[in-house]
């Protein structure tokens, strides 16, 4: 199945759709944050980034999202060449390799196009989990990993010519292997 | 039990409301908090 692909700032009304995805798979984000942090989180890139959303063409409905914002908040949001990605999701049913690299591809594609002068893709996430590890490792460099009171979390960080390259090279491959 | 009446005019002038927070600076708390 082809899904589409949409920037959520090219149709408005698909923040609805982002957004609730987000929040019916809550428990499944593997976000280490109490609630309140990661709402604010999810919401960020509704005020002040964007989102690329997977619309399941039978149905309508977004099976997958990933939500994002420019700059970090050390510096404010000021150092806007710096792209966080603040939450990623693909509804169990549609989880697999396929839409995964579509995903990375359209928005490795994006950033190229419509924000080309980021120059660094970063986000955060949980150390315990050597799975996400494991495929975050395959395009992106572990810059640190820091303990919070909230757990252990890691800093990844990739640009957009390697995303390009490494999402390129994955598209040629057939195969569904499912993600965990 | 006191029931607050919105509906007069100066009724939100009895009720202690909470500087409105700005999102930004919210979300840039919360992401300095990873750091």
């Amino acid at each position: 199945m082809r899904h589409r692909l949409v920037l959520c700032n090219q149709e408005q009304a698909l923040w609805d759709e982002y957004f609730m995805l987000l929040l019916q798979h809550y428990e499944e984000l593997s976000l280490p944050y109490d609630f309140e942090m990661s709402f604010g989180f999810i919401g960020n890139p509704i005020l002040q980034g964007n989102a690329l959303v997977a619309i399941d063409p039978d149905t309508g409905l977004a099976v997958a999202a990933l939500g994002f914002v420019f700059g970090t908040g050390a510096d404010r949001f000021e150092n806007a060449q710096i792209c966080q990605v603040e939450a990623v999701c693909i509804s169990q049913a549609y989880r697999h390799t396929m839409l995964f690299y579509a995903m990375l591809r359209r928005f490795a594609h994006s950033m190229a196009e419509q924000y080309p002068d980021t120059s660094a893709i970063q986000f955060w996430s949980p150390a315990d989990r050597c799975d996400l590890r494991r495929l975050f490792g395959k395009f992106c460099d572990k810059i640190k990993t820091n303990e919070k009171s909230f757990g252990r979390i890691d800093l990844f960080q990739t640009d957009v010519p390697r995303l390009l390259a490494y999402s390129a090279r994955r598209g040629n491959r057939k195969g569904k292997e499912h993600l965990s | 039990m006191i029931i607050p009446n919105f509906t007069k005019p100066n009724a939100q002038s009895h009720i202690t409301l909470g500087k409105k927070a700005d999102p930004k600076n919210i979300n840039s708390q919360n992401d300095s908090k990873r750091v």
